[in-house]
């Protein structure tokens, strides 16, 4: 068992990537943060296949911090994938994307998410936003672990 | 001699003449007005007859008491020998005369009357014959019993053909069938119906007619006949033919206009959509690093530079303000369904406790009447609409004296209208319809925020709701804007 849990962050844009990072710095506790840049890297890094098939290295997360709108197979798709693998169903998804529409908030449900938050302009907000994520998911959620059995 | 010999008979002649043809005007007279007059003239005549008859003899009777004693018996009795002889032969030629004469008028009366008779009929058929409708009449079995000159001339066939042919037989089988049993459905009380029939002409040519047909009872209650008139409606079924397809076309029309307005709307909001994300995404990062720097540098950045720092901030802000307002108002199209009666009383119930926080920081007082009326519209658009020209009023306060706004509204049979005031600065009669156009502000934004969507969200929202918007404004003394919206009785009749 680790020691801290880890947080795997999946966003095509590099500077929403930083920005999240500097923020996740502000956060005191123990935490590792993965960050892979595009949904194919991200199902890669879940299935430990290619570059990340060492799951020694790349464990399956604790949290999954999805953007939505990425070129290529985009959040949803990964959110799908997640949801209907038995290893990774439990996998808590956290969708954070700059879109506040009605349609990708029914979607991202849809799809099972399990949160679904707007990234805010300011820094200070996003800071504040970060630091809430942290303590829900990571300290006050009680999550399952083990392998799902089809429901 | 005897004085008196020749007087009753001239008499007697006299009185006969002078009857007679008293009997023979009258009856003559009476003759003349018809039928009716025709079966007394035998009678009259008759009892004229019989009239001289009586006479004769009545003066037989009187002369026969005064002469005696005037010219003695024997003389007396010599005289009316002679006279009764003289009458006798009188009284035969006379009646005889009489009855002669009635003969006579009764069959001059008689064929006048016939006469008369025919004319009319002849009046009758020459209007049958000559009428623009198509008159026939046929038996129950389809037979035809009488057919007129434009019934002849609208099918193309000679009158022979035509009478005693069957009129069924010309009739496909489905129309027959239908006709039949309209038919059959007659009765004496209920014995007209009309129809209209595609027939074909001897020349090939198709027409429509109009029929109605009438049925004709024996007074057992037994169908003999039907009289049909009919009417060519050829023309106006043309035409209507021609307004359905015009109409086809024109829905057509319209909802292919419809659909490439609901495309481009779609295409529109769908742009809209993708600038609120694609626009946020650089914004975060511009304000994100900005603080970052600001924060973190703090000792390195001298007074000027701190404060582009901060110019930069207040902008990010902006522009996501604008951003979201834009949003807001390209999405107002999808809410124009559902409208109802709604509550003002409710939606400003709402609006109040949402704005009491802001209110109370800018020392405002809301004043809104205790029963608003009803209004067609759409619960949230009204919600808004109110709350952007509450905004507005703040925004635009006076700058000596604590913002105050006023709701007041009046009912009309259809329409509702309900004004917003205020005791704020004021606009000038040049801005009061441009203040209505998205983007335009009478300020800057460092003197009074606020992104010119507003109050252009507010006559969408109002012009989608069927009602108008408008401002009266005195500068320096305040601003009132008149709603005028449905009634929701003029709402539900849409």
């Amino acid at each position: 068992m680790r020691e801290s849990p880890v947080i795997l962050l999946v966003d095509d844009n590099q500077m929403d990537v930083e920005l999240a990072l500097n923020a996740f710095s502000n956060v005191p506790a123990d935490k590792e943060i993965r960050v892979t840049s595009s949904g194919e890297e991200a199902l890669d890094y879940l299935f430990g296949e290619g570059e990340f098939a060492n799951r020694e290295l790349n464990p399956i997360p604790d949290l999954l911090l999805l953007d939505l709108k990425m070129p290529g197979i985009d959040g949803f798709e990964v959110l799908r994938r997640v949801k209907e693998t038995p290893v990774l169903k439990r996998l808590p998804v956290v969708v954070l994307t700059s879109s506040n529409e009605e349609q990708d908030r029914s979607l991202s449900y849809d799809c099972g998410a399990n949160s679904y938050l707007v990234k805010p302009v300011s820094f200070a907000g996003f800071i504040d936003l970060v630091s809430k994520i942290h303590d829900y998911w990571l300290l006050l959620n009680r999550p399952a672990t083990g392998i799902a059995n089809g429901v | 001699m005897n004085p008196f010999e020749s007087v009753p008979l001239m008499t007697a002649i006299d009185l006969f003449v002078v009857v007679t043809a008293i009997a023979a005007v009258w009856a003559v007279r009476r003759s003349r007005s018809g039928l009716q007059g025709l079966g007394l003239v035998g009678p009259a005549t008759v009892v004229a007859g019989l009239g001289v008859i009586a006479g004769f003899y009545a003066a037989d009777l009187v002369t026969m008491w005064l002469l005696p004693p005037v010219v003695g018996e024997e003389t007396a009795t010599a005289v009316m020998d002679d006279l009764h002889l003289k009458w006798s032969w009188g009284v035969v030629p006379a009646a005889a005369l009489t009855v002669a004469a009635g003969v006579v008028l009764t069959l001059n009366a008689l064929s006048r009357a016939e006469r008369q008779l025919a004319r009319t009929a002849d009046l009758y058929r020459s209007v049958v014959r000559t009428q623009r409708e198509l008159i026939h009449r046929w038996r129950p079995d389809g037979q035809r019993t009488f057919v007129n000159e434009a019934y002849c001339r609208y099918l193309g066939r000679p009158q022979e053909e035509l009478l005693g042919g069957d009129r069924l037989e010309e009739l496909d089988e489905e129309s027959r069938e239908r006709l039949m049993e309209r038919v059959a459905a007659l009765t004496p009380e209920d014995h007209s119906f009309s129809e209209e029939l595609e027939v074909v002409r001897t020349d090939g040519s198709r027409g429509w007619l109009e029929w109605s047909h009438h049925a004709v009872f024996d007074p057992s209650g037994e169908l003999l006949e039907l009289q049909s008139a009919g009417r060519d409606v050829t023309e106006r079924r043309r035409v209507e033919a021609e307004i359905r397809d015009l109409n086809e076309s024109l829905e057509q029309r319209v909802s292919q206009r419809t659909r490439q307005l609901e495309d481009a709307n779609r295409e529109l909001e769908s742009f809209a959509y993708s600038i609120s994300h694609d626009l946020r995404a650089p914004l975060r990062s511009i304000s994100g690093f900005c603080e970052i720097i600001r924060d973190r540098y703090e000792k390195d950045l001298n007074e000027e530079a701190e404060r582009y720092f901060g110019y930069i901030l207040r902008s990010s802000e902006h522009m996501e303000q604008l951003i979201d307002d834009l949003l807001l108002y390209s999405r107002l199209g999808r809410k124009a369904h559902g409208m109802a009666a709604v509550d003002l009383d409710e939606v400003f119930q709402k609006l109040i406790e949402d704005l009491n926080e802001r209110l109370e920081e800018s020392d405002a007082k809301l004043i809104v009447p205790t029963a608003l009326p009803q209004v067609h519209g759409h619960r949230s658009l009204l919600g808004e609409v109110f709350r952007s020209l509450i905004d507005n009023a703040l925004a635009y306060r006076h700058p000596d004296r604590p913002p105050e706004i006023e709701v007041d509204s009046r009912t009309e049979t259809s329409k509702v209208l309900v004004s917003v005031s205020d005791n704020g600065a004021g606009i000038a009669p040049e801005f009061h319809s441009k203040i209505f156009e998205i983007f335009q502000r009478l300020h800057r934004y460092d003197v009074v925020p606020g992104t010119g969507v507003g109050l252009a969200m507010v006559r969408k929202a109002v012009n989608m709701m069927g009602g108008r918007v408008w401002v009266e404004s005195t500068v320096g003394e305040g601003s009132t804007f008149f709603l005028e919206l449905l009634a929701p009785s003029a709402g539900a009749a849409q």
